[in-house]
C-alpha cells in the first residue's frame, strides 16, 4: 500500500487551480504558435504528396499507417490548421475549455504526425503531444476562463452562493506532473542512449564538433572552435540530461536544470539547425509554481541584496523577453501584441500592491451578485476579497463597496475597478451607467 | 530546333563569360609546391597537422577546378576556393602502393597511378578499382595521356599503351529480384525481416553496389544470391547499380519495397498493446478503489492513474527499443553516432546559375525543412535519376521566367575536425548540369 500512497501524493495531491490555469493560458499559446509555425511545412509536405513530383515523401509514422490515413489534400491541411487554431484560442481564453482544448490538440498532434510523415521525424513535440493528451482531463478551466468567469455569473443571477471558491484540487495536478515526467524521460533517455550507445567517448569534443561544423550558425564557428571548449560543453550536456530526471524528486533543482536545458537548446539553435525546439523546453514551465512567483518576485525586489533584487528582475524577464522576442520574431503578428498590454499590466499591478482590496456586496440584490461575480473571475492577480454584506439591518445596495478595518466604505465605481483590474477596462464605460 | 539552338549558344557563352571569371587555381609550382595562384599572388596550400603530402610528383585539374595531388604519402585533394592540401580518405580501403601519377578520366573519376597498381578513382565517395592489366609489372613509373586517347604507362615490363577508356564492359549485367510479390503498381511487397534478394549476373571485372533511396553512399552487395537486409518497415526504395573496373556505372536499377510492419507494430497489437495494459490499470485501480472509498472521484482518479501508468509505460518501452516512426512514442537515440580527430562533416549546397553568371543559393523540392531533409532531396539530383536535373531546370524556367536559371550545381562543403576546431577542407561538386557549367563554379 506504500506504492500506492507515493503514487497518489505524486499525480494526486491537491494542487492550486490557479497553477493548472496558468499552464494551459501558455501551453495554449504555445499550440497557437505551433499551428501557425507548423501550417508551411503541412501545405507544403500535402502539396508535394498530391502533386505526385520527385521529391515528395511520404513515409508515415507507424500511428498514421496504422490507422490508414493518407497524406491530406492542401485543402484539407488548410482547414485543419484553422479548425486547431480557434480551438487552441478557445482553449486559450477558457471557453469550452476542456473540449476546446483536446480538439486543438487532436488537430497539432494530426498535423504533426502528417508533418513528420512528409519528412525526418523530430522530436520536438513528443513532450507537447503527451501534454495535450492529458491536459483536457483535468480541471483546466476552473480559473482563469470564461468558462468560469460565465458559471460564476450566471450562478449568481440565479442566487446561488458567489463567495467561497475551492483554491485546490486534487485533480489539479496531475497535468503538470506528466508532463514533468515525460521532459525527465526525454532528457535521461538522451543522455543514457550517449552513453550506452556512442560510450563515454561522446564528450571527446569532436563529436559535437562534429555536428556544429555541419552547420553555418552564427554561434558555429565560435562554439565549434576548439576542442577544450567542446569537451566542456559535452560534459556539460551529458550531465544536464542525465541529472534531468533528479527534478522530480527535487523540485529546488529545477533552479539549476531549467535554465541550464533552456541554455542547451538555444545554443543548439545557434550552433545546428535545430530550430529554436520551443515546444519542447517552453514546457518546462511545468516545474515552475505559479501562484507562488508575484510573492516571490515582490519579496525578491524588495531585498536588500542587490543581487537578489537582479535575481528577482531577471527571472520573470528574461524568459519573458527570450519567448516575446522568439515568437514575435519568428511567427506572429505585431498586432497579436495587444493581448500581452493588459496581461503585462495585470502582472504589474499583481506584483505592485501588497494587501488585498476588500470589497463587499449584496447577495440579496441581483446586480450585486453579479457584479462579484464578474470581479472575481477576472482577479487573476487575486487583488480582491469579497465580502458578503448580508446582515438584515443594513440597507441594500446595488453595486460594491470597499469594506476597510473601520468598516464599510463608499461605493466602489467602475473606472476605480477597471484601473485595478485591466482586463476589465473595455467595459468600464458601460458598467459605470449600472454602476451609478 | 532553332531556340534550342540558341539557347545552348547562350548558355556555352554564359558559361564561358564565367568560367573566366574563376579568380584561383591550384598549380603546382617549379619547386614542387602546391600552390593557390589568385589575384593576389601564390600562395603554398598547407596541409593538416599529421596529414602532410611528403612529396608532391604530379597534379591534374577537373573541370570544376577541384586539384587531385599524387603525393607520396597519399592522394591529395585541393579546391581553388580553399587554402588547404588534404589528404582523401578513401571508402573500403587504401589503393595499394605510393602515388606516382594522375590523369583525368571523366565522369567525376580519375585514374591514379600508384608504384604497385592502376587504380580508378571515384572522385564523390573515393571509391577505388585496381585495374588488371597483363601488359604491367610493378614497379610502375609513369602515366601519359597521348593525343590521340591512349594512356603511356611505363612499367618494369616496358612501356605499354593502353585505352583505358576502352576498358569498360561492353554490355551492363541485370539484376533480378527473387524474393516478393510484385504489385500491380509496381511495388514490390516484402514480410517483415525478409531480406529482399537478388540474383545478380556477373560479368568480369564488374561489381555490384546498392544505396538506400535518400542516401548517397553506396554499399558492396555481393553473394549468390546477394541479400539486402532492409533497414526499416513500410514503404522504401532501394537502388542497385553494377560498376565495371573503370568505375562507369550502369543505369541505376530502383527498386520500391512495401516492407510489412511486424507483428507488434500491426493494428491489432497497437490497439491491443494499448488497451490491455489500460484496462489492466483499470481493473487494477477500480479494485483498489471498492476497497478504500467508493466515491465518483475515487473512480476519477483510478481511471486517471490507469492511463497516467500506461502512458508512461510506453514511453519508457519506445525509450528502450527506440524507432522513431513510432512517434510520439520514440527512443532518443539522436546525436549518438561518434567523431574522432580529423573526421569529416558535411554540408550541401544547391546552387543555380542565372544568365549573368552569378550562383544563387536554392532549395531542391521537398527540401525546405533543414539540413537533412535536403540532402535526401538532392539525392535524385546527384544521381540523376530519370533526368531529374534537366527537368528541374526546365520546370524552374517555365515557372519563374523573370528568375531564368542556365545551370545548377551541388556543392558539397566539407569541414576536418581538428584540435582547434573545424576546417574547411576542399570541397566536392556532386554534380553540376550542364557540364559545361562545372568550369563557371567559383
Amino acid at each position: 500500500m506504500r506504492f500506492l500512497e507515493l503514487w497518489r501524493a505524486f499525480w494526486f495531491r491537491p494542487a492550486p487551480l490557479s497553477r493548472l490555469a496558468v499552464f494551459r493560458v501558455l501551453v495554449m499559446a504555445l499550440v497557437c504558435v505551433e499551428f501557425i509555425a507548423y501550417e508551411p511545412m503541412l501545405i507544403a509536405g500535402s502539396e508535394l504528396a498530391h502533386a505526385r513530383v520527385e521529391g515528395a515523401f511520404w513515409n508515415p509514422v507507424f500511428a498514421v499507417s496504422a490507422l490508414g490515413l493518407d497524406p491530406p489534400t492542401p485543402e484539407f491541411a488548410r482547414s485543419v490548421v484553422v479548425f486547431g487554431l480557434a480551438a487552441a484560442l478557445c482553449a486559450l481564453v477558457g471557453l469550452a475549455t476542456n473540449v476546446s482544448c483536446a480538439m486543438a490538440g487532436g488537430a497539432l498532434v494530426y498535423c504533426a504526425a502528417m508533418v513528420y510523415s512528409f519528412e525526418k521525424v523530430h522530436h520536438d513535440k513528443v513532450a507537447l503531444a503527451f501534454t495535450l493528451a492529458v491536459l483536457p482531463l483535468a480541471p483546466i478551466g476552473a480559473r482563469w476562463s470564461l468558462d468560469c468567469a460565465l458559471g460564476r455569473v450566471l450562478r449568481a443571477w440565479r442566487n446561488d452562493s458567489v463567495a467561497g471558491r475551492p483554491e485546490l484540487s486534487e485533480f489539479a495536478r496531475f497535468p503538470l506532473r506528466f508532463t514533468q515526467a515525460t521532459l525527465a524521460l526525454g532528457y535521461g533517455a538522451a543522455g543514457v542512449s550517449k552513453l550506452v550507445v556512442a560510450g563515454p567517448q561522446w564528450a571527446n569534443g569532436y563529436t559535437l564538433m562534429s555536428f556544429l561544423a555541419e552547420f553555418d550558425q552564427p554561434w558555429s564557428r565560435w562554439i565549434g572552435g576548439d576542442v577544450v571548449r567542446m569537451t566542456v560543453f559535452s560534459v556539460f550536456a551529458l550531465a544536464v540530461q542525465l541529472a534531468f530526471p533528479a527534478l522530480l524528486f527535487w523540485p529546488r533543482l529545477a533552479w539549476g536544470l531549467v535554465p541550464a536545458v533552456v541554455v542547451n537548446h538555444i545554443v543548439n539553435w545557434m550552433t545546428l539547425d535545430t530550430g529554436p525546439y520551443a515546444s519542447l523546453w517552453f514546457l518546462t514551465i511545468a516545474f515552475v509554481p505559479f501562484e507562488r512567483v508575484p510573492g516571490w518576485v515582490r519579496e525578491t525586489l524588495c531585498s536588500a541584496s542587490w543581487l537578489r533584487r537582479a535575481l528577482g528582475l531577471l527571472v520573470p524577464l528574461a524568459p519573458t523577453a527570450l519567448m516575446t522576442w522568439l515568437w514575435f520574431a519568428h511567427y506572429l503578428p505585431a498586432w497579436v501584441a495587444i493581448v500581452f498590454v493588459p496581461l503585462g499590466a495585470t502582472a504589474l499591478l499583481a506584483l505592485s500592491r501588497t494587501t488585498r482590496l476588500r470589497l463587499g456586496f449584496d447577495p440579496r440584490r441581483r446586480r450585486s451578485r453579479v457584479l462579484a461575480a464578474v470581479v472575481e473571475s477576472m482577479d487573476w492577480s487575486d487583488r480582491f476579497e469579497l465580502v458578503a454584506l448580508a446582515s438584515p439591518e443594513r440597507a441594500t445596495f446595488d453595486g460594491l463597496v470597499r469594506v476597510t478595518g473601520a468598516g464599510v466604505g463608499e461605493r466602489v465605481g467602475a473606472l476605480a475597478l477597471a484601473r485595478e483590474l485591466p482586463l476589465l477596462a473595455p467595459w468600464a464605460r458601460l458598467w459605470r451607467a449600472q454602476v451609478a | 530546333m532553332l531556340c534550342v539552338l540558341l539557347a545552348y549558344v547562350g548558355l556555352f557563352a554564359a558559361a564561358l563569360t564565367v568560367a573566366s571569371e574563376r579568380s584561383a587555381s591550384v598549380e603546382l609550382d617549379a619547386r614542387g609546391v602546391v600552390v593557390r595562384r589568385s589575384e593576389d599572388g601564390a600562395h603554398p596550400l598547407r596541409a593538416l597537422a599529421g596529414r602532410e603530402p611528403g612529396e608532391v610528383v604530379d597534379l591534374v585539374r577537373d573541370e570544376t577546378g577541384a586539384a587531385y595531388v599524387a603525393a607520396h604519402n597519399g592522394l591529395f585533394l585541393a579546391s581553388p576556393d580553399c587554402e588547404v592540401l588534404d589528404r582523401v580518405d578513401f571508402d573500403f580501403g587504401e589503393p595499394p602502393g605510393v602515388p606516382i601519377a594522375v590523369a583525368i578520366a571523366g565522369e567525376q573519376r580519375i585514374w591514379l597511378l600508384t608504384d604497385r597498381a592502376l587504380c580508378a578513382v571515384e572522385t564523390r565517395q573515393f571509391l577505388w578499382s585496381e585495374l588488371q592489366l597483363p601488359s604491367l609489372e610493378p614497379p610502375l613509373r609513369s602515366l601519359r595521356k597521348l593525343d590521340n586517347g591512349p594512356y603511356e604507362i611505363e612499367s618494369s615490363a616496358g612501356v605499354a599503351q593502353v585505352d583505358l577508356d576502352g576498358l569498360g564492359v561492353a554490355h551492363w549485367p541485370s539484376a533480378r529480384v527473387l524474393n516478393g510479390e510484385l504489385r500491380p503498381d509496381g511495388v514490390r511487397a516484402l514480410a517483415f525481416g525478409e531480406k529482399l534478394t537478388l540474383e545478380l549476373s556477373t560479368v568480369a571485372g564488374v561489381r555490384w553496389m546498392w544505396r538506400e533511396a535518400g542516401r548517397f553512399r553506396w554499399l558492396p552487395l555481393d553473394g549468390k544470391p546477394a541479400h539486402i537486409d532492409l533497414p526499416r518497415p513500410g514503404r522504401q526504395a532501394v537502388s542497385v547499380v553494377a560498376l565495371d573496373s573503370t568505375l562507369r556505372a550502369s543505369p541505376e536499377q530502383r527498386i520500391e519495397l512495401d516492407v510489412a510492419f511486424p507483428p507488434t507494430l500491426s493494428k491489432q497489437a497497437l490497439v491491443g498493446g494499448i488497451a490491455a495494459p489500460l484496462l489492466a490499470f483499470v481493473l487494477l485501480a477500480a479494485t483498489l478503489a471498492r476497497r478504500r472509498e467508493r466515491t465518483l472521484r475515487a473512480g476519477w482518479r483510478g481511471l486517471l492513474s490507469a492511463l497516467l501508468g500506461c502512458l508512461l509505460g510506453l514511453q519508457l518501452l519506445a525509450a528502450l527499443f527506440p524507432h522513431s516512426k513510432g512517434w510520439p512514442f520514440v527512443g532518443f537515440t539522436m546525436y549518438t553516432r561518434v567523431s574522432e580527430r580529423d573526421s569529416l562533416s558535411y554540408r550541401h549546397e544547391f546552387l543555380g546559375l542565372t544568365p549573368d553568371g552569378r550562383w544563387r543559393a536554392l532549395t531542391p523540392p521537398g527540401g525546405a525543412f533543414g539540413k537533412y531533409e535536403t540532402e535526401r532531396a538532392l539525392q535524385p539530383f546527384i544521381h540523376d535519376a530519370d533526368g531529374r536535373r534537366e527537368r528541374f531546370l526546365r520546370e524552374w524556367n517555365a515557372s519563374r521566367p523573370a528568375e531564368r536559371l542556365v545551370g545548377i550545381a551541388d556543392l558539397c562543403r566539407r569541414r576536418r575536425l581538428t584540435p582547434d576546431g573545424p576546417v574547411d577542407v576542399p570541397r566536392i561538386v556532386m554534380f553540376a548540369h550542364p557540364p559545361e557549367v562545372a568550369h563557371a563554379l567559383p
